[in-house]
Order: C-alpha cells, then sequence, then structure tokens
C-alpha cells in the first residue's frame, strides 16, 4: 500500500451530506510481512522498526484536510527471555509524506507517543499505545496536510526480549462538506 | 450554481409529474385514457371514463424553500452553515427526482460511512456494519443518443381536426444514470478482498458510471381516431404521433474507474478513464468554448391501439417504432486527469429502439360501490416496469392502493374526494430510496374545481 488513491470515488459514491462522517480505518498490521512481526532482541540487534523501512508506512488520505479527529493505535507482547532486567522504548513516529528517515528527527517527523517498560526476566507484557488525534496537535495538523508517514520502533536496553506485534490501526474520521467554500 | 439548480429543477419537474396522483394512489398504475397519450398515441381520442383527475400539484417543490436544510440547495446562499451541517445531496437528488411528492423522509445519506482499509482491500459500510454497494440506476443509461426524448413541461396544444393535434413544448432531462460495480469488483467488495482483481493492467474490476442529460424544444403531430365498433369487443381505438425535436443541449459522460497494484499485489491507487460528449448551439460556443457546438435534431414515430369494452380497457402503445437522432459536438477522454483525446463527433441513435407499454382497467360494479382494477407493465428499450393498482369507490369518495416495480418495488395509497366545487385526490406514495435503500414515503395532491 502505498498510496489509498481508490478513496476518493468511493468517498463521492458513497454518501455526500452535511451530516456524514467519513471514517477511514487503516489496518497497518496488514500490510507488515508477517515475518516482519515477531522476532527477537538481543544484545546484537537492539532495535526493531515497524516496517522495516526508515520511511516507515506511507498514509496518503483524500479530503484530509476536512479532518475532524482520529486515533492511532498500536499493540505489542513483550517477553523477557533472558537472565537480566531489560529496559525497553517503544515509540509511534510520525513524518510528511516527503521524509525519507522518520527516524533521525529530520524532515519534519516527530514522536507522536512513546513508552518505556521494565521486564524482568521471565516477565511478558502487552503493551498498548493509543493517541487520540485532536485539533490544534501536531499530528493532526500533519495528517491535514494529506500524505503522512507512520512507523514505530522498539529499542532494548537489556540482554533478550522476545517481541510480537499485535495491532497497528489508525482511525480517522473525516467531514467532506466542510470542503465547500463560501459562496 | 443558482440558476444551474433552479435550471436542474425545471427540468425534473417535466419529468416527476408525468403520473397522476390518482394513479399514484395506486402504486403507479397507468390508467387508460387520455393522461396515457405519451405512452400510446391512440389515447388522445379515448374517453376519459378511466383516468379522470385533476391539476397536479407539484407539492414536492416545497422542500426546495430554504426551511428545508436538506433537500434546498438554495440554503447555501441563505444559510452556508446550515448547508455545511444539513444538506444531503442524496435527499435533494431524491425529492427533485418525485417533485409530485412532498416526501415526508427523503433518501438519507448514512451518518457515517467506513472504510476499512487493509492489504486484502477495501470494504465500505455504514456505521452498523451494512454493507453499502454504490448502485443505481434510473432510465437506460446508454452510450448513443435516443429519439426517445423527456416528456415536454407544459406544452402548448393545438386541436387541428377531428382526432388531430398539434403539440410544442420545451424539454429537459435526463435520459438514464447509472452507477454500478462490474461483476468482479461487486464480488471483491463482498469478499472484502480484491485478490480477484490482480491481473495485469487494466485490473478487470472497475466502477462504472453513465449519464446522460438533453434538452430541446420538441414538435409533435398526433392523430388518433376511434374505428368501427367490433361487436363482442368494443370500440377500438388507433393512433399515431410523429415528435420531432431541435437540440439544445445534449452531455452524455461515462466513466470508469480500476484499482492498480504495486508489485507486492497491495492496492496502490485507482486508474480512472472518463469519457464525455457535448453539443449544444454553436452560438454558445463563445460562452461555453468547450468546442461542443454544433447541431442536435431527432424525429420519433410512436403508434398505438386501445380498446374500450364498455367495463374494460385495454391498450398497447409503441414509442420508438421508427426514430433517429443525430448530435454534433465533441468528445473528450481523460485518463487520470490528463485529458488524451478532443474529437469533433457525430453521434447517432438506432432507427428503431421501441418501447412497448401495456395497460388495461377492469370495472366491477359491486352490490355497494364500485371495483375498478388495473395493471400495466412497459418493456423494449427501457427498464422493465410493473403496477397492478385498485381503486374503490362508494359515493363521493374512494379509495385506492396499488403495487409496483419499477427498478425497486414502490406501494401507493390514496384517497379521492369529490366535494361538488372542488374534485381532491391525495395519495401517499412509496418508492426504495436510492443507493442506501428502504422506503421513502410521500404525499401528493391534485384538484379539480
Amino acid at each position: 500500500m502505498k498510496r489509498l488513491a481508490l478513496l476518493p470515488l468511493l468517498f463521492i459514491l458513497a454518501a455526500c451530506s452535511g451530516h456524514t462522517i467519513h471514517r477511514v480505518e487503516v489496518n497497518l498490521l496488514s500490510f507488515i510481512p508477517q515475518n516482519q512481526r515477531q522476532g527477537e532482541l538481543d544484545l546484537t540487534t537492539a532495535q526493531v522498526r515497524f516496517p522495516d523501512d526508515p520511511a516507515g508506512q506511507l498514509v496518503g488520505v483524500p479530503g484530509a484536510e476536512t479532518l475532524v479527529d482520529g486515533r492511532l493505535d498500536l499493540g505489542l507482547t513483550l517477553k523477557n527471555t533472558g537472565t537480566l532486567p531489560s529496559s525497553l522504548d517503544l515509540e509511534v513516529r510520525l513524518g510528511p509524506e516527503s521524509d525519507t528517515d522518520l527516524y533521525d528527527d529530520q524532515g519534519g517527523d516527530f514522536s507522536a507517543i512513546s513508552r518505556s517498560l521494565t521486564l524482568n526476566p521471565g516477565d511478558e507484557q502487552t503493551v498498548a499505545l493509543s493517541l487520540n488525534v485532536q485539533p490544534d496537535t501536531p499530528t493532526y495538523n500533519l495528517i491535514k496536510r494529506g500524505g503522512f508517514r507512520v512507523g514505530a520502533r522498539l529499542s532494548l536496553n537489556g540482554d533478550q526480549v522476545q517481541y510480537t506485534l499485535t495491532q497497528a490501526y489508525v482511525l480517522l474520521r473525516l467531514k467532506l462538506f466542510n470542503l465547500i467554500p463560501n459562496p | 450554481m443558482k440558476r444551474a439548480a433552479s435550471f436542474l429543477l425545471i427540468g425534473l419537474l417535466g419529468l416527476t409529474l408525468a403520473q397522476g396522483v390518482r394513479s399514484l394512489g395506486m402504486g403507479g398504475v397507468l390508467l387508460p385514457g387520455p393522461s396515457g397519450q405519451a405512452a400510446n398515441p391512440a389515447y388522445a381520442a379515448f374517453p376519459g371514463k378511466w383516468d379522470g383527475e385533476g391539476f397536479q400539484v407539484p407539492v414536492g417543490l416545497l422542500r426546495f424553500l430554504p426551511l428545508f436544510t436538506d433537500t434546498s440547495p438554495f440554503t447555501y446562499f441563505t444559510d452556508p452553515t446550515a448547508f455545511r451541517n444539513n444538506f444531503d445531496f442524496l435527499s435533494a437528488y431524491d425529492q427533485a427526482t418525485h417533485l409530485g411528492s412532498f416526501l415526508l423522509n427523503p433518501a438519507r445519506s448514512p451518518d457515517e460511512v467506513v472504510f476499512k482499509v487493509s492489504a486484502n482491500g477495501i470494504s465500505i459500510t455504514d456505521g452498523q456494519g451494512n454493507s453499502l454497494m454504490p448502485t443505481f440506476q434510473v432510465g437506460t443509461a446508454s452510450d448513443k443518443p435516443s429519439a426517445s426524448i423527456p416528456q415536454p413541461f407544459l406544452p402548448i396544444r393545438l386541436d387541428l381536426g377531428p382526432g388531430t393535434y398539434l403539440s410544442l413544448g420545451s424539454f429537459m432531462g435526463s435520459q438514464g444514470i447509472r452507477i454500478a460495480p462490474n461483476p468482479d469488483l461487486e464480488q471483491a467488495m463482498k469478499d472484502g478482498s480484491f485478490d480477484r482483481c490482480k491481473s495485469d493492467p487494466p485490473s478487470p474490476c472497475a466502477l462504472e458510471a453513465q449519464a446522460s442529460f438533453i434538452s430541446g424544444i420538441s414538435v409533435a403531430l398526433g392523430f388518433s381516431t376511434p374505428l368501427p365498433e367490433i361487436p363482442g369487443l368494443g370500440r377500438v381505438y388507433a393512433g399515431v404521433r410523429g415528435e420531432g425535436f431541435y437540440g439544445l443541449g445534449y452531455a452524455e459522460a461515462a466513466a470508469q474507474a480500476r484499482p492498480t497494484f504495486d508489485q507486492d499485489g497491495n492496492v496502490s491507487g485507482a486508474s480512472y478513464e472518463v469519457r464525455y460528449f457535448l453539443s449544444y448551439p454553436s452560438s454558445l460556443e463563445g460562452t461555453l468554448g468547450q468546442g461542443g457546438g454544433g447541431m442536435g435534431y431527432g424525429l420519433r414515430g410512436d403508434v398505438g391501439v386501445a380498446v374500450d369494452g364498455g367495463n374494460w380497457a385495454i391498450g398497447l402503445g409503441v414509442q420508438n417504432l421508427l426514430g433517429f437522432s443525430q448530435w454534433s459536438g465533441v468528445e473528450v477522454t481523460v485518463v487520470d486527469g490528463t485529458e488524451t483525446a478532443r474529437t469533433p463527433t457525430t453521434k447517432k441513435s438506432d432507427f428503431s429502439a421501441p418501447v412497448f407499454t401495456v395497460n388495461g382497467a377492469y370495472r366491477l360494479p359491486l352490490e355497494a360501490g364500485e371495483l375498478l382494477l388495473a395493471a400495466d407493465a412497459r418493456f423494449g428499450a427501457t427498464t422493465p416496469a410493473f403496477h397492478l393498482g385498485v381503486e374503490y369507490s362508494l359515493g363521493l369518495a374512494a379509495l385506492r392502493a396499488g403495487v409496483g416495480l419499477e427498478g425497486g418495488w414502490r406501494f401507493g395509497l390514496g384517497a379521492g374526494f369529490n366535494l361538488e366545487a372542488l374534485n381532491l385526490d391525495l395519495a401517499l406514495t412509496t418508492h426504495e430510496a436510492p443507493l442506501v435503500g428502504g422506503t421513502v414515503y410521500g404525499i401528493a395532491m391534485a384538484v379539480r374545481f
């Protein structure tokens, strides 16, 4: 999925009224190959990105300038399979369509949500990150510009942790009638 | 925009008042008699004892007052905020195509449309999870013009002698609108998977849309006469009509959208192809500047026969038995937003595209009152339609009911009152809401002083 350009026509045909909200639910998890959704972090591989491409996943939303609100969800299952306590940093990063590396703090990318946790040996934990996209926030302003990129990064400071990505989801609510100018 | 909306409204008026209130109350059935002469020219001389009714009041126009923010496009000028929050294109379209009825619950776009996008495909549902399949058809959306034109709005009619008449009027309207996924896309959307669409471009899956619009001035010359009575059968009527038109404008468009896929088989976008044809008088070229200045004209012949058997009547009409129309203008092709061709083109209709209408009625006297049963069927070069209606009259009042199939099911309920100085007909009408389904109710009214 590089673009979702099929959507504009469907938007028009499905409904067009002042009271209609168009809800776009993108299951990003389905675009991440199965073999990249789970794995193990250790001393040699201390970081993993979802998707692996540093440019992240491009999400093109026609009519994004009519964004009302939205939500980003990310879910992971983590298990410390090592012998030492491990600390983990999980963050979801966003950037403009033109950005080539979501993780270099250049080109407009930024951390939208992040969380740190520590797992003792044998501990297993499900982590859920959720961000409500509300007006006048950097995430809202970015999405409203049209296409955007999204990616997530899990970093390990410890010896060994198994991970499984269970959810990656973007929900956007649009009101297309807001495109109509004043007479 | 205001002028365009008014223009469209007037055009639709001619289309949507074609059926009388009495007919609407009987589910849309076509009763034998002069009101059915558009479908059967023999009815021009037929007695009006079967279909008599008053002037139908276009009560649907009320819904275009800015007071009704869901259906009135004029709200855009009086209260833009209310327009943005309440106006519903589907409601407005539904009302505009049923101007004879004040719609109580015009078709309403869903409050929420959910697009679920995954690597496997896209599904569209309403907020309750019901699939929204964009399928809609009115009339016959063809890729060539037709000599069958919409009925003129308020034509001027001149009687030229026994059974002979001349009719002159302007017409405007659509000859058909169709939006539908092709079978492959329909199945893919039901499956929620685009696997069947993944093949070398172009994809077999496509969303298709067609529409046409026509406007002009028509002149019809008709002749209808009773023939000698046939013993045991009744009085036979025969009629012919020739109708020619001079075109003031013709537009026809067809569009296809096909999904495209990247090397991994994921949806990467869509490919659009739009082809449209425009024709308008050359004098408008300076204003419109589209290269579509040309000429449009057509001629059509209709025939019909009807029998009045006293307490029964039956008729068969054939519209466009022979006909021809031609429009010269410009055809434009646009692929993915880029104009790829603009060619002066002349479009011609078929020489025969007959539309058959069979209808009949039977009057059954009862001990108290009288029952009128009526039915019609329409087929040929049009979307098939069928109606069945009944009227029970007792003294000064009549009750009516009926059912019809014309694209979707429709039902009707009605009543008539003969109040000496005033005849009043009311009908509760129903039709299936376009695109979203469900039943739309309306109230129609006709008066005769």
